[in-house]
């Protein structure tokens, strides 16, 4: 369009000039109506001045209509571009125009239009880049909006996802089959809540690992949908998983054989075999002690295996941290005892237990102590400290050996590093222990740190959570550990059998029917799954066991002995009631049976209030370990003492809402406890039960001192729990009458 | 003196088992695989069952259930599983299978010996 080629003329000018012309007309004209009328005016005269009136209108139409015909024009043609370029001609132009201003305007807009193209061109360009990569990607990427609708999917997800982009799009993400629309709903609130981990899942043959990304909407406060990035984890997970078995064949494969080494060389030592000599012994000693040292290799590979697959899970119970320190300590006494090394242990008694894996609590001591008398030389110390912190226990495993140099320090808890120092090459092991240790104190919700000094010795020192990570409560630990009910039923009528286990299980509970009907049939049952109650028909005369009989086979075995017994009996009147259960009269209806039962199950520990704190002075660990287990696990907190002498101070100190005390205790015996706490004003009335092991007889004596209860062991925890809660009961109901 | 049955298809370790418990005075039958280690024990119920785990066709938790399963609560062999699986869970499987005792290999033939003698005195005394 070349501006020059064509004559322009502007509408404003032409304006002018037809207006001056026909100012200059209406001019001419009065000028010449005036003269008419100064004169006579002649026919001539008047004629004149009509053409000119005509002249005048003719003109003035003229320029009307050309005006008209100047602004319409362009205007047009300005608006067909315009709407050509919006139905997508986007290369139409707006032509050069004849006048001057619209022409101006036509082509301000076409240099609009232009740039408007060279961006639509240039963002296409884009678009299609980022399609490509997109498409081409391994990834998959899916994006889905606020509603949960696939707006995008690339052919990668459509692969994994078995559909093609067409069906996929536009339909709700759910019916992909990865998450479902509560999840995807549930994904996205908490994405925007900040990162979340990619999710790893199994979808047919495959599995998937999804990155999700959320779409902020332009407020950023709310969601306008997701993206997900997948990827095809399948091999890895194949891998891993061939990983693990391989790490667990290798185990049994290099465990056989070194029982079979390790084995025969035991028979050839132990002179099974006849006669050695002594160079012989020698020689097999050294067979054995590098066997030793493949199977502690072997364990360490395993354990570090698994800690990596995170395959090791924990089993959290309550642990008696000094029994811990001690088991540890002497799987290691030969050690320490060959290097002539003294040992020492300064243990906090409150908290006295830690909820935790007892195997792995003792396997890190055991590491940690091993070190130490691995790297101290002969007549050295070593000494194990516990501390109680706020919420958690500091252990520390102190030792006055070789130390670690500076430079070492920082590697020390990293796979298979060993220090290369001339003292340490003759010193065995995998250089996997404190790397195994570490993790374990960390799965713990724990913390591990080192120090060190070359010539003077090193402390190792770990902290670990009393309760367990912090995402569980003691409650839920020991939930885990014991919550069974499980009910054995004996009983010779098969209709009876199915009508109590309908009952039973109503309660709930589970069941097992004994198979045999004899006692000793009935005990081998609850021996083979270790019922929380037994319930049985005991009749002689159809061929039953009686009670006496049953009851006498049970307290024979040391697994069942505190097994309560819900006895269904011709005659109640002619038998004594088991210490620990129930007695039911022949006519008893199943109903009557499952109360019986759920009275005597072990309660659950969740959703159970608290019923108060008691003090436990019992210096038999397992014994206090099964108190304490029994009371927290039915809503009791518990404080242990080990000895009479720290129970009148404990009991001082937190004035339990009862005192559980053992006959026989270091320093002071329930007998002078009893009388102490009796007369303190502030532990007068707190309810005492005495329980003995070896002096039943004595039960009137301390009931005539002024304890509530006596309990002969072995005895019943739920009968104990019972009591506890009476006792309470007796003592509130007591306090409000008074008030 | 127990009778004594050895299911173990590792001959070696068969060897060294049968070999410790005829020196201790016991007296000792040995089997290679489950199926046939089964059969014995059924035919003529032992003091004792010494289960290896890891064995094809048949293997040892499927063996001690069977047994525990045949004899029900009348007084069965006790058994003994030995096992390279040092796993909780799989002491666990070998308990729920019914075994007396689950020992990881390797073991010391004494410390075998002794475990199980203590088991069988409680079995005997009562």
């Amino acid at each position: 369009m070349d501006d020059r080629s064509e004559r322009r003329f502007s509408i404003n000018r032409r304006l002018q000039y037809s207006v001056s012309a026909i100012v200059l007309l209406v001019l001419a004209l009065i000028t010449g109506l005036l003269l008419a009328l100064r004169n006579d005016i002649s026919g001539a005269q008047t004629a004149a001045a009509v053409a000119a009136g005509v002249a005048v209108f003719a003109l003035t139409a003229w320029l009307s209509l050309t005006l008209l015909r100047a602004l319409r024009q362009p205007l047009a043609a300005v608006d067909d571009v315009t709407a050509a370029v919006n139905r997508g001609e986007s290369d139409r132009r707006v032509p050069r125009l004849p006048a001057e201003e619209f022409d101006r305007l036509g082509q301000n807009v076409n240099l609009m239009l232009d740039s408007l193209s060279a961006t639509v061109a240039e963002t296409n360009l884009q678009r299609q880049r980022m399609a490509t990569v997109v498409d081409s990607v391994n990834e998959g990427i899916v994006v889905v909006d606020a509603a949960g609708n696939i707006t995008t999917i690339n052919p990668a997800a459509a692969r994994m996802f078995e559909t093609s982009i067409d069906e996929a799009c536009g339909h709700s993400a759910a019916d992909l089959g990865f998450f479902t629309e509560d999840e995807i709903s549930e994904i996205i609130d908490r994405s925007l809540a900040g990162p979340v981990q990619p999710i790893v899942r199994r979808r047919g043959q495959r599995v998937l690992s999804a990155a999700i990304s959320t779409l902020q909407s332009s407020g950023g406060e709310t969601s306008s949908g997701s993206v997900w990035v997948l990827r095809d984890v399948t091999e890895l997970a194949q891998i891993d998983e061939m990983k693990s078995e391989f790490i667990s064949i290798v185990s049994h494969e290099l465990r056989t054989p070194l029982t079979a080494i390790k084995g025969f060389t035991d028979l050839i030592l132990e002179g099974e075999v006849g006669e050695i000599s002594e160079q012989q012994r020698e020689f097999l000693e050294i067979v054995q002690s590098n066997s030793d040292r493949l199977v502690a290799l072997i364990n360490d590979m395993l354990d570090i295996s698994r800690i990596e697959s995170g395959r090791i899970s924990l089993t959290r119970e309550e642990v008696h941290i000094a029994d811990a320190v001690d088991q540890s300590v002497a799987a290691l006494r030969p050690l320490i005892e060959e290097k002539g090394l003294s040992l020492q242990t300064e243990l906090v008694e409150e908290p006295a237990s830690i909820i935790a894996d007892r195997a792995r609590l003792q396997q890190i001591l055991t590491n940690l102590i091993a070190n130490a008398c691995k790297y101290t030389l002969a007549s050295g110390w070593i000494t194990v400290r516990s501390e109680a912190l706020d919420g958690q226990i500091a252990f520390s495993v102190s030792d006055t050996g070789i130390g670690i140099p500076p430079d070492a320090l920082p590697h020390i808890f990293s796979k298979f590093y060993r220090v290369d120092q001339a003292q340490t090459r003759d010193v065995g092991g995998s250089g996997l222990g404190l790397a195994i240790t570490k993790s374990l104190v960390e799965m713990h919700g724990g913390k591990i740190a080192i120090a060190s000094r070359p010539g003077v010795g090193t402390t190792v020192r770990f902290t670990l959570p009393t309760t367990g990570p912090e995402d569980r409560t003691d409650d839920e630990a020991f939930d885990n550990i014991s919550r069974t009910g499980l009910v054995l039923i004996v009983s010779g009528d098969e209709r009876e059998r199915i009508a109590w286990e309908v009952a039973i299980r109503a309660v709930p509970a589970d069941v097992v029917i004994s198979r045999g009907t004899s006692a000793a049939a009935a005990v081998g049952e609850a021996e083979l799954h270790h019922p929380s109650v037994i319930v049985a028909r005991c009749d002689a005369g159809i061929g039953l066991p009686e009670l006496g009989e049953l009851l006498e086979e049970l307290r024979a075995s040391p697994n069942l002995r505190m097994t309560p017994v819900v006895a269904i009996v011709p005659d109640i009147s002619s038998v004594r009631a088991p210490d620990d259960g129930a007695l039911l009269s022949g006519l008893a209806t199943p109903e009557e049976v499952a109360r019986a039962v759920s009275k005597l199950l072990p309660d659950s520990a969740v959703g159970r209030p608290r019923r108060g704190r008691v003090l436990v002075a019992e210096d038999d660990v397992d014994m206090a370990n099964w108190m304490r287990r029994v009371l927290v696990r039915n809503g009791f907190d518990v404080t242990l003492v080990r000895d009479g002498l720290a129970a009148i101070v404990r009991a001082v100190e937190i004035l339990p809402d009862a005192v559980i005390l053992d006959v026989n205790m270091p320093k002071m015996g329930a007998a002078e406890v009893l009388p102490q706490l009796l007369s303190n004003p502030g532990t007068r009335e707190i309810p005492i039960i005495v329980v003995s092991g070896t002096v039943p007889d004595s039960g009137p004596f301390f009931i005539e001192a002024g304890a509530s209860d006596f309990f002969t062991k072995p005895f019943n925890g739920d009968l104990l729990v019972r009591r506890l809660i009476q006792l309470s009961r007796k003592r509130q109901d007591g306090q409000g009458s008074r008030h | 003196m127990a009778r004594v049955v050895v299911i173990e298809d590792e001959p070696d370790i068969a060897m060294l088992v049968a070999t410790k418990f005829r020196n201790a005075g016991h007296e000792v039958e040995q089997a290679s695989d489950g199926r046939s280690g089964l059969a014995l024990v059924l035919a003529n119920p032992p003091d004792l069952v010494l289960l290896d785990v890891m064995m094809p066709s048949m293997d040892g938790y499927a063996v001690c259930q069977a047994i525990r399963g045949r004899f029900g609560a009348a007084p069965p062999p006790l058994v003994v599983l030995l096992s390279a699986r040092s796993q909780v869970a799989d002491r666990q499987r070998g308990f729920d299978a019914g075994c007396d005792d689950y020992i990881i290999k390797p073991f010391r033939p004494a410390d075998l010996l002794t475990r199980v003698t203590e088991l069988l005195g409680k079995r005997v005394e009562p």
